[in-house]
């Protein structure tokens, strides 16, 4: 019985076909990704060894983040939340740590304000990207009012410590941060406890 | 008319002397700004008109009688929906392709309009999307383990005995949908953990053109994170684990055939996973079932040792493949109770011996991953994942002959899928929530994710999820040929099973991730050997 199935072929796999053609994928990110990593990896050891072997100023610290915001912004962004506001506050935040890692490593006494400067020019931005889309960027309040909490107890740590070196930067960005803290509270007017607890809750 | 008689009367005045030339030019002025002003009045109303009719609706009926109340169904349907202009467009787009599918196949106005009742939409579309849901415990690892080319998605399918009317697939989802709201939403990242946020959007039916359970962009403001696909005959439903799990989709597809099927004139009674669209959600229905399990005892279940892999290159597509094994229910079962089995220990012992052929290694240990419906020990009415799962370990030198596993399958099914061994399953991952629940989430995902890409799915080489019976009740049964159930592909397993059981047929999927089909081909020959001759369907293979 079992030779004549055999010898029938009634054993062999044959499939029947019910799903349609696929399509060849248009994504090629994840071969990307895999090349670009070991490149990127290459780099930043590369630089690191180098520095190490030449001494002097910790440059590769600045090239490494490079890479990283290169990184996170373009081979491998985010999955989740990739939208405007968020991709824009995580392109301010990661600009603005590259520019204290150059005044710390590189060259010192001007980052306090020139971040400023971009914090308050960034703060505007990212008004304008909520209040021209509003009804889908609603949703993304998150980011926003992350960026502006971080502005606001930086400059006013700022103007507490440094109040020499500060020039009139700190303190608009200190009243501009609080202003956009504001305009996101009524934003959530009425919904405020509820939109709180669902962007910090932790169970 | 009036603009003649206005000039005659300056005319007249000014013949009298009664106003100065320079007076008329001010006057003149003031008419044209004036004429202005209501022509931008007269083009915005215009706009507003053709705004409230952008989708420029045309009445399928004969009679006109019908296309007045055709007419006024349009009108009620667009006081019922607030979203953007697009959507709204595309909605009231979706009814009238319904109405003229109606009006094609001869139903009358009434029932049409009966059928398609605007109050379907309940409220769903005339309110602002303000609620949210926390990820229960099980989903919390989803968003971490995701990949550009990997996310955790599984498929369900309903082959009707006729052909997929789309327009009325697309109106089921939309009446569908408001009854499952943890499943209208978009995911998004807290400052210390994802959560869903509820989206008011239109849901669409797409036709089905790739792989099954290919990744789900969810990344965009209002992305949805599963996707409902026909193709032919068939009815799929995608999910992204984030929102369910087996049992909460098939709910959501079996009361999807539901309002289909009542789209099409073939109303059902609802119980038995069906629910009825138009009710009220239960709060049961969206609970995190594992806060309220509070198991005492030991906690243990997560880490165990590398598992030996199936041979065969790992494929850039995932699944590369995907086979179905359509087994006859009746005979499966008495060739399992013949063995001494149930359906799913002796499964397994055909996939561990169809693995050792499938498999280069001569030493270690297979070990397959089996999920545990946590509802067969604390009944729930949840939607929401409530699963846990244990690993069926058998050293490679043992794997001869599926009959002489049997046993210690049976014994190792009964140990750990036991309620003692999931609780401590349960404690186990509570009590790894509750340890991390205060970091925040930037610092936290980087973390999760290496631990992930490190341990992964490696400790285990195959997996088999066995959903039971599915049942319909008999008028949408006997429109139903069949079912299926298919996972989506692991990261380097090789081979991920699945299985489910409706009407007379038990299916059996495989998802490939390697074009080496030496499993597949063990596991039809094995079950050729006991007589279960099985018809065996499936994709095309992608090869890289």
């Amino acid at each position: 019985m079992a030779l004549t199935r055999l010898l029938k072929g009634v054993n062999s796999l044959q499939i029947n076909i019910s799903y349609p053609k696929p399509q060849k994928r248009k994504s090629r990110r994840s071969l990307v990704i895999g090349i670009a990593g070991n490149g990127f990896l290459l780099t930043a050891l590369m630089c690191a060894v180098i520095n190490i072997w030449s001494g002097g100023k910790a440059w590769s610290i600045i090239v490494i983040w490079s890479l990283y915001m290169a990184w996170t912004m373009l081979v491998s962004p985010d999955m989740i939340d990739y939208n405007r506001i968020s991709q824009f506050t995580k392109a301010i935040v990661q600009s603005c740590i590259l520019l204290v890692l150059i005044d710390i490593f590189i060259t010192s006494g001007w980052s306090v304000n020139v971040v400023s400067i971009i914090c308050f020019g960034a703060l505007i931005a990212v008004c304008l990207l909520l209040y021209t889309d509003f009804e889908r960027q609603r949703h993304n309040l998150l980011p926003m009012i992350l960026l502006t909490g971080l502005s606001l107890i930086v400059s006013v740590i700022l103007l507490i410590t440094e109040r020499e070196r500060v020039r009139w930067q700190v303190p608009v960005t200190c009243a501009l941060s609080f202003a956009v803290l504001v305009a996101c509270v009524k934003t959530m007017s009425g919904n405020l406890k509820n939109e709180l607890k669902k962007m910090f809750h932790t169970l | 008319m009036g603009k003649e008689f206005a000039m005659g009367k300056k005319e007249a005045a000014r013949k009298s002397g009664m106003i100065t030339d320079r007076k008329i030019k001010q006057e003149d002025k003031r008419e044209a700004k004036h004429e202005v002003k209501q022509e931008d009045k007269k083009k915005n109303k215009l706009k507003e008109v053709k705004n409230r009719h952008l989708t420029n609706i045309s009445l399928p009926f004969a009679d006109e009688a019908d296309n007045r109340k055709a007419a006024l169904f349009f009108g009620d349907l667009e006081q019922r929906i607030i979203l953007p202009r697009a959507e709204k467009n595309a909605l009231i787009e979706d009814f009238e392709k319904a109405l003229e599918f109606y009006a094609a196949s001869g139903l009358s106005a009434d029932d049409a309009l009966e059928r398609l009742d605007a109050k379907n939409l309940g409220g769903f579309y005339s309110r602002p999307a303000n609620t949210w849901y926390a990820l229960d415990n099980a989903a919390r690892i989803y968003p971490f383990s995701m990949k550009h080319d990997y996310m955790a998605v599984f498929r369900l399918s309903a082959y009707l005995k006729e052909d997929v009317v789309p327009e009325i697939l697309q109106m089921a989802l939309t009446f569908t949908i408001k009854r499952f709201p943890s499943f209208a939403t978009t995911v998004k990242k807290g400052f210390f953990w994802h959560y869903l946020d509820s989206t008011k959007r239109r849901y669409v039916v797409e036709p089905e053109t790739g792989m099954p359970c290919q990744p789900i962009r969810i990344g965009r403001s209002g992305s949805q994170s599963f996707r409902v696909l026909y193709y032919k005959n068939r009815i799929s439903a995608e999910f992204f684990h984030i929102l369910t799990d087996g049992t909460g989709g098939m709910c959501f597809l079996k009361t999807l055939i539901a309002e289909y099927f009542r789209l099409l004139g073939v109303p059902s009674s609802c119980g038995n996973g069906i629910l009825p669209v138009n009710g009220i959600v239960s709060p049961g229905e969206i609970t995190n079932e594992f806060l309220n399990i509070h198991p005492e005892g030991a906690a243990s279940g997560f880490v165990d040792k590398a598992a030996v892999q199936y041979g065969g290159k790992l494929a850039r597509v995932k699944p590369c493949r995907v086979i179905h094994f359509k087994i006859d229910a009746a005979s499966l079962k008495d060739v399992a109770v013949r063995k001494g089995a149930t359906v799913t220990a002796y499964i397994l012992s055909l996939m561990f011996v169809a693995g050792r052929r499938a498999s280069d290694a001569i030493d270690g240990e297979f070990n397959i991953q089996v999920p545990v419906n946590m509802r067969k020990f604390y009944p729930s009415e949840t939607l929401r994942n409530f699963s846990m799962y244990c690993g069926i370990r058998l050293p490679l030198a043992d794997i001869r002959d599926t009959d002489a596993l049997i046993p210690e399958i049976m014994r190792q099914l009964r140990e750990k899928a036991s309620c003692r061994a999931m609780n401590e399953m349960v404690n186990a991952t509570n009590r790894l929530i509750n340890a991390i629940r205060f970091i925040p989430l930037f610092l936290k995902a980087p973390v999760a994710r290496e631990v992930y890409g490190f341990l992964g799915d490696r400790i285990f080489s195959n997996t088999l999820s066995n959903l039971g019976v599915v049942s319909l009740p008999p008028e949408l049964a006997e429109r139903t040929e069949s079912m299926d159930f298919v996972l989506g592909a692991a990261i380097t397993n090789r081979a991920s099973c699945s299985m489910l059981t409706f009407g007379k047929w038990t299916t059996l999927s495989v998802s490939k991730n390697t074009a080496d089909p030496s499993f597949e081909e063990a596991i039809y020959d094995l079950l050729c050997r006991d007589g279960l001759n099985p018809v065996v369907e499936g994709s095309e293979l992608i090869a890289d």
